[in-house]
């Protein structure tokens, strides 16, 4: 039984199915440019199960052969230090084959011609996991400027392996990379049995003490039968008592007993990790000194210049408020156009399909109404979504991102947390989903677990509908553009400030999260790829189509029937009485008279509009509003923004959809034209004082600032902590922070007199 | 091979005993690395791991505001670490 577990880890995988080659290499070595490149727009991404750590997919047609490309997520070393990097190296040694990801057939190592060093330590161990393995050099179009040239084939001779130096998309570098990954796809084809030496040259190895080697070549040996391990493995298993395959060897006595007994032995030799790593520099500067040359006319000039602001002690902060300023600024001003364009085009579909129906009236509502109306006003907002995630990801590629790290990380030290758990928050302002998944970069289990808790209180892309409707109807129209940008500018940052307090709470009061270290590398600043920030922001605006498509969909049809029925005749027979006599004497006078304005038809009119409210008021959606109202009447917001919130539940840009809704079916014809803007400024209470007041808008954005609306972050968390216990406090606490803070806003506003 | 690390004595039992650790230098200064405190520390073998090992050359290159995280330049790198795990790391001047 035990047996048949453990022969999960040797790689004869390849003859089920297509083979596997997996892309590993240092963070920020332009490991996904390669990826991009070789396998363009054919991937997608999936999580690896049990852990939501992203695992990118990518296929290619090499010769005869459809090959998957496995994207892993970025290491420094093999003995990881945190879940993502835990994530590649166990893909790397083949310990995923239970949970269906084989191990790779081929690694393709990527390093960095300009960090050769330290990129080579890596190389090191992955030349002992007994995997073939090619090399991509990235970054050689930069050795010039950093004072560094790599004589590439005396690296190739040293390291024993194929060598492919590849700048960016360059056709030709990438033509003669396929060619080479194909002839060694077809070899492996051939001969599936990888050999711990590769045969195209045994290569130079690092040097470990010979008695190490010794008990090294012991453990592999009896081990051979029930669990095959590379020289990396054995070795590690040697000199560290944290070591994954350590509950399966407990399974088996024969091979705990083993263990054991060599580790003893190793520890008379003391011999320690640290040695070890020490041991792999030492190989790594014996091959550097052949293949490397360094000149001292390094030229850093340009990124020492930028950092030099951007990392300054004040004008660094105002620089990042200036950038963060910046993109909330051209997400409001640049999508005006497209948005315009997409409303017309939302109303023409409406006309279009409403036309076609006009014979049945209960389904031309739901489709023009519900669907039409609900789907539409969401989808809208694309065009800020991609203006979003454009910048999200060009921040994050072009290097700026860990300055802002290093900068906010004394800001963030009292909370307990470091300046890496900014980089989850900060791409929250995206999406809480990606953002939680990131939290994967927190070494400490409490301190991830804290990240990921404040993190969905960033200001997500689906929280920007609610602040540009709110902010486009009745911030921007009384106070103006600049007012506007500053609103929505501070609504993002409301939801930073407030984690804080937040993350200190829980670090030191409810976790008692240990003080973690932090370390971080600054990547040269860089240009960005056009593909890799494209795809990323088709990518997104992929998932929220989707969205819009199933989830916005289904709640909009939801919604509609609930404010279409019930819908008894005597309601509209009743108005109708009511006005009959009046109507009638104006019909009567109307023959006569040559007015401009046609007072019946004002009249009927105003008629239409009593139905339909009445109608909305006691159908399902207005008794349930009722019902819930008086919950929100401390913070201003009247049944129809009541129903709003609850229906938003789900996904918090439903509200837009169930306001569309409310407001398209009590709306009376002529208005049709009318946006939705409009028509809820023109929403009046029975007193006749307006619904909507700038303070009453700035409660609602508050209150969707901080409040859990999303099922995707709650799962995502759920399953990301294994814990619905942590989900459902999720859930609890941003709620009831979103609730006071609402509360809070209102009755202070109304206590300095506003409406 | 494993003659590294451990505070090193010193040189002059009879003076001042204070070691220069990473922690303690102002920006452009140049040092090497001569050894780090308790090399068993999981934290630790990671920072020799990324390049921090006896015998490399780095550089301070600056303060975060506030004083702390610092910026170093090690094997033709930025790297950013907080003081108190600098400060296991024993360097000379160069």
């Amino acid at each position: 039984m035990a047996t048949t577990t453990l022969s999960s880890t040797v790689s004869s995988d390849t003859a089920r199915g297509r083979p596997i080659i997996a892309i590993a290499g240092n963070p920020n070595t332009g490991k996904s440019t390669v990826f991009n490149a070789l396998c363009g727009a054919r991937q997608k991404v999936a999580n690896y199960p049990g852990v939501t750590v992203e695992k990118k997919l990518g296929y290619l047609r090499l010769g005869r052969h459809d090959v998957e490309l496995v994207d892993l997520p970025g290491l420094y070393s093999l003995t990881a230090v945190s879940p993502d990097e835990e994530t590649a190296a166990d893909v790397l040694m083949g310990r995923l084959g239970d949970q269906d990801i084989p191990r790779p057939d081929l690694i393709l190592c990527v390093l960095d011609a300009t960090n050769l060093k330290r990129n080579l330590f890596l190389f090191s161990q992955i030349q002992e996991l007994g995997l073939p393995v090619m090399v991509v050099l990235t970054m050689t179009d930069l050795m010039a400027r950093t004072g560094v040239s790599v004589d590439v084939p005396a690296l190739q001779k040293k390291l024993g392996v194929p060598v492919y130096p590849v700048i960016g998309r360059n056709r030709e570098h990438l033509a003669r990379l396929t060619a080479a990954l194909e002839a060694e796809i077809e070899r492996i084809l051939a001969n599936p049995v990888a050999p711990e030496v590769p045969p195209f040259g045994a290569g130079a190895r690092a040097r470990f003490p010979n008695a190490l080697e010794g008990l090294v070549a012991e453990l592999q040996q009896a081990y051979a039968d029930f669990l095959p391990l590379g020289s990396f493995e054995a070795r590690q298993l040697l000199v560290s008592d944290r070591h994954a395959l350590v509950p399966r060897i407990e399974e088996i006595p024969a091979a705990r007993e083993a263990l054991a007994r060599l580790r003893e032995k190793t520890r008379e030799l003391a011999l320690s990790p640290a040695a070890i790593a020490v041991a792999r520099y030492g190989w790594v500067d014996e091959i550097l000194n052949e293949v490397e040359t360094r000149e001292q006319n390094e030229d850093r000039s340009f990124g020492a210049r930028l950092d030099r602001l951007l990392t300054h002690r004040v004008l660094g902060f105002a620089a990042f408020a200036g950038i963060m300023y910046t993109v909330f600024q051209a997400i409001y001003t640049w999508a005006g156009p497209f948005m315009d364009l997409i409303e017309e085009g939302t109303g023409l579909v409406g006309e279009f399909v409403g036309s076609f129906l006009v014979s049945t009236p209960m389904l031309q509502s739901l489709m023009v109404d519900g669907v039409v109306a609900g789907v539409g006003s969401v989808v809208i907002f694309l065009p800020q979504i991609i203006i979003l995630f454009l910048f999200i990801a060009f921040l994050e590629d072009s290097g700026y991102l860990a300055r802002a790290a290093f900068l906010m990380d004394r800001l963030l030290g009292w909370t307990g947390l470091n300046g890496r758990a900014f980089i989850p928050m900060l791409s929250s302002f995206a999406c809480a989903v990606p953002g939680v998944m990131a939290a994967r970069v927190m070494p400490d289990p409490r301190a991830r677990l804290t990240t990921i808790l404040v993190a969905p209180l960033m200001s997500c892309s689906a929280r920007l509908p609610v602040y540009l409707l709110m902010i486009g109807a009745f911030i921007e129209p009384h106070f103006g553009a600049g007012w506007a940008a500053l609103t929505l500018f501070g609504m993002h940052a409301l939801g930073l400030i407030v984690a804080l307090p937040v993350a200190y709470f829980l670090n030191r009061g409810v976790l008692k999260t240990p003080s973690i270290p932090f370390v971080l590398e600054l990547p040269a600043y860089r240009w960005p790829s056009l593909f890799n920030v494209g795809f990323r922001a088709y990518e997104a605006s992929k998932k929220f189509l989707m969205r819009a498509g199933t989830v916005i969909f289904a709640a909009s049809i939801v919604i509609w029937g609930m404010s279409y029925f019930p819908r008894p005749e005597s309601i509209a027979t009743n108005i109708e009485q009511k006005y009959a006599p009046e109507l009638s004497a104006l019909q009567a006078a109307g023959e006569s008279a040559e007015s401009a304005t046609n007072p019946r038809e004002e009249l009927q009119m105003r008629i239409d509009n009593e139905i339909s409210g009445a109608y909305l008021e006691q159908s399902y959606l207005g008794r349930l509003g009722h019902a819930v109202q008086p919950l929100f009447a401390p913070l201003g917001f009247d049944w129809k923004i009541s129903v709003g919130i609850l229906g938003a539940f789900p996904a918090r840009e439903v509200i837009i959809a169930t306001l569309g809704i409310i407001y398209n079916v009590g709306a009376s014809v002529d208005e049709e034209s009318d946006s939705l803007k409009q028509r809820m400024a023109a929403e009046i209470r029975t007193d006749g004082t307006p619904v909507y007041t700038p303070l009453v808008a700035v409660t609602l954005m508050v209150f969707f600032a901080l409040c859990s609306q999303c099922m995707s972050t709650l799962a995502t968390v759920w399953r990301e902590l294994n814990s619905g216990k942590w989900a459902a406090f999720l859930f609890v606490y941003m709620t009831g922070l979103a609730y006071i803070c609402g509360l809070a806003v209102y009755q202070t506003g109304r206590w300095f007199g506003l409406q | 091979m494993n003659a590294i690390s451990r505070p090193i004595p010193s040189p002059n039992p009879g003076t001042f005993n204070k070691t220069l650790t990473l922690a303690d230098l102002s920006p452009g200064q140049n040092v090497r690395i001569i050894g780090l405190h308790a090399e068993t520390d999981p934290g630790l073998v990671r920072l020799m791991e990324i390049g921090l090992i006896p015998g490399q050359a780095v550089q301070m290159i600056k303060h975060a505001p506030f004083g702390d995280p610092i910026e170093v330049r090690v094997m033709n790198y930025n790297l950013v670490l907080r003081k108190k795990e600098a400060s296991a790391i024993l360097v000379e001047l160069i």
